[in-house]
């Protein structure tokens, strides 16, 4: 882990455009303390793989600079990313390799000495458990096998940043949640940057975000910021008690002004406020009316997915602004 | 997947700095060996040289027709100069183009500079074309030796040899650094190939002394007969070797520049 103070990763107004015709990234400001678990979300052509990419010094900058451990990442940056662990969206592996050779070989550009890499190589197969297959062609294994061999490639230089494009793209539940729990284990002792398209997964492992709309960073800051920027004024309640009692306290609660939807669904009350209500305010003359009719709440919780919503209306909000985007950049 | 299993960090290991370097070139000339292109054609060249020695051997030993040692050497380093150059072209204009779908997601994104990678190849292919050429010609010389008419100086093959060599380090060096600067394989052997028979044509209408293949043809016979003096061998040297180091140079600039 790096010194209290410093920073892992900084980008400073990082820009990439191909051949002068697309423009993959604009105006990029991102910096990543240690021990942060970053999630990169946006849609398909945002700019997460061009951004990971220019991180790992595959792509030259247009203009701007990345920081790596305070040191700017170039082509030739070897000792830099010495330090990365990273997962490739799609990993590919040489052909017929099997698992032992392709984590030799990855150890091998590491530069680690052999008794290191035998060593790390046969405790890595053991932890994502591979040990099995470890002598078969990794083109029979199949894809959840070989996510897991790029997460053991990815920590074979036990790296303090790691850098996942997307690890639980096409994975069964299980394998899924093995690999939320994985990041879950490595945020304590490393900083991620997780992309991923599953606003559920970001929502579960990361402490901050960062969304990219289009090549702009629309939002960076923590996972608590995007969520609280959304509005909660949608929410469900399960109740107990007789029918008659919850229609009658679904009807007072109608003729209050801060709820403009109120709907009975088998014993679940659905409320929607009104722009202006306070949330607070308004769901304590719910549970007053509830209190009044004998009717007890057995849950609550806000309607849709909270990181999912924020993110939505981050994107709508950007699109929305039109040629103010010149103006006020990043979140408003 | 087991978090609890996780190896422990051992904090920092040990580097070896050259290690990448030598995994891409070892990785290199074990893949260029086994690959049906390096067999197909040192094995051509082997056979149909071994062939044109014993026809030869044939007509001196039966015949009694006097065969001149140096002259059929003259003539396969030549074959080899013209059919090689073209081999060596197909050889080394996919040496990184061709691996482009693994470079940005196993190889350039480790700890592995583009410098690193890229002299790893270019050693690799140069190292085994030369190397390649120097043995198997090295070798027929050597059955030449035995079976005709001995009108050849053991100094004067390593000469033409080391000369043969050196072309085709510079003709290798044009492969891999096309390939290092473009997307596609194939549009690099177009390229590479059409430069370097060009160049030889060009080469053969300037009537430049030490590029033109034809002049180089009758001095590698006259080396084998004659010897070679220092200064011309290495002058025509440093020319190749100075060739050779210019491409590399741009080739590794380009590369470490463009995006993967």
């Amino acid at each position: 882990m790096e010194a209290a103070g410093s920073c892992v990763l900084e980008t400073y107004r990082l820009t990439k455009m191909y051949q002068n015709r697309q423009i993959a990234l604009n105006d990029i400001n991102l910096r990543v303390e240690p021990g942060c678990v970053l999630g990169l979300l946006g849609a398909n052509g945002a700019g997460k793989t061009t951004l990971i990419r220019l991180i790992l010094g595959l792509h030259r900058p247009t203009t701007g600079w990345v920081k790596v451990f305070g040191r700017r990442m170039t082509a030739n940056a070897a000792g830099l990313r010495r330090r990365i662990g990273y997962i490739p969206t799609q990993p590919r592996f040489p052909r017929g390799a099997t698992p032992i050779d392709f984590l030799d070989f990855t150890g091998r550009l590491f530069g680690l000495p052999r008794e290191v890499r035998q060593t790390r190589l046969g405790a890595l197969l053991r932890a994502v458990n591979l040990l099995e297959v470890s002598g078969e062609p990794i083109a029979s294994l199949s894809t959840g096998l070989q996510a897991r061999l790029s997460v053991a490639a990815s920590l074979i230089n036990e790296p303090d940043l790691l850098i996942w494009d997307e690890p639980t793209q096409g994975l069964d539940p299980e394998a899924r949640r093995s690999m939320l729990e994985l990041v879950k284990a490595l945020s304590r002792h490393k900083t991620l940057i997780l992309s991923s398209h599953n606003l559920s997964d970001v929502d579960e492992v990361c402490t901050h975000a960062a969304v990219l709309s289009r090549g702009h960073l629309i939002f960076f800051g923590s996972l608590q910021d995007l969520k609280g920027r959304m509005k909660r004024n949608h929410f469900e309640l399960d109740l107990e008690g007789e029918h008659k009692a919850i229609s009658k306290a679904a009807q007072t609660i109608r003729n209050l002004p801060e709820f403009k939807v109120v709907q009975v669904r088998h014993r679940r009350l659905e409320l929607q406020l009104t722009e202006q209500a306070a949330n607070a305010s308004a769901l304590a003359n719910v549970f007053m009316t509830l209190a009044d009719n004998k009717v007890n709440l057995v849950s609550i919780r806000t309607v849709g997915q909270q990181t999912e919503q924020a993110f939505l209306d981050l994107v709508e909000r950007d699109e929305s602004r039109g040629f103010a985007r010149v103006y006020v950049n990043g979140e408003d | 997947m087991n978090p609890v299993d996780l190896p422990a960090s051992t904090s920092t290991a040990r580097i070896e700095r050259f290690m990448p370097f030598w995994t891409v070139l070892r990785g290199d000339i074990r893949q260029t060996v086994r690959s049906w292109m390096y067999l197909l054609g040192m094995g051509t060249y082997a056979a149909l040289g071994l062939g044109l020695v014993l026809h030869r051997a044939a007509m001196y030993r039966q015949a009694g027709l006097s065969q001149s040692a140096a002259a059929l050497l003259g003539e396969l380093l030549f074959m080899a100069l013209v059919s090689g150059a073209t081999w060596a072209v197909f050889l080394s204009a996919g040496a990184i183009s061709g691996e482009r779908q693994l470079l940005a997601d196993a190889i350039l994104c480790r700890g592995v500079s583009r410098y690193q990678y890229y002299a790893g190849k270019w050693m690799a292919r140069v190292v085994l074309v030369s190397a390649s050429f120097l043995f198997c010609g090295a070798a027929i010389a050597g059955i030449g030796l035995c079976l005709l008419h001995y009108d050849v100086r053991a100094d004067g093959v390593g000469v033409a040899l080391l000369w043969l060599a050196s072309v085709f380090a510079a003709v290798v060096t044009l492969g891999v650094s096309v390939s290092a600067l473009s997307e596609s394989t194939l549009f690099s052997v177009v390229v590479v190939w059409l430069a370097v028979h060009g160049l030889g044509v060009l080469f053969t209408m300037l009537q430049l002394e030490e590029c033109n293949p034809i002049r180089l043809c009758d001095r590698f016979s006259r080396a084998m007969r004659e010897g070679m003096a220092f200064e011309e061998l290495a002058r025509s040297l440093a020319c190749y070797a100075g060739a050779t180091l210019l491409i590399g140079l741009v080739g590794a600039i380009g590369f470490a520049r463009r995006d993967i």
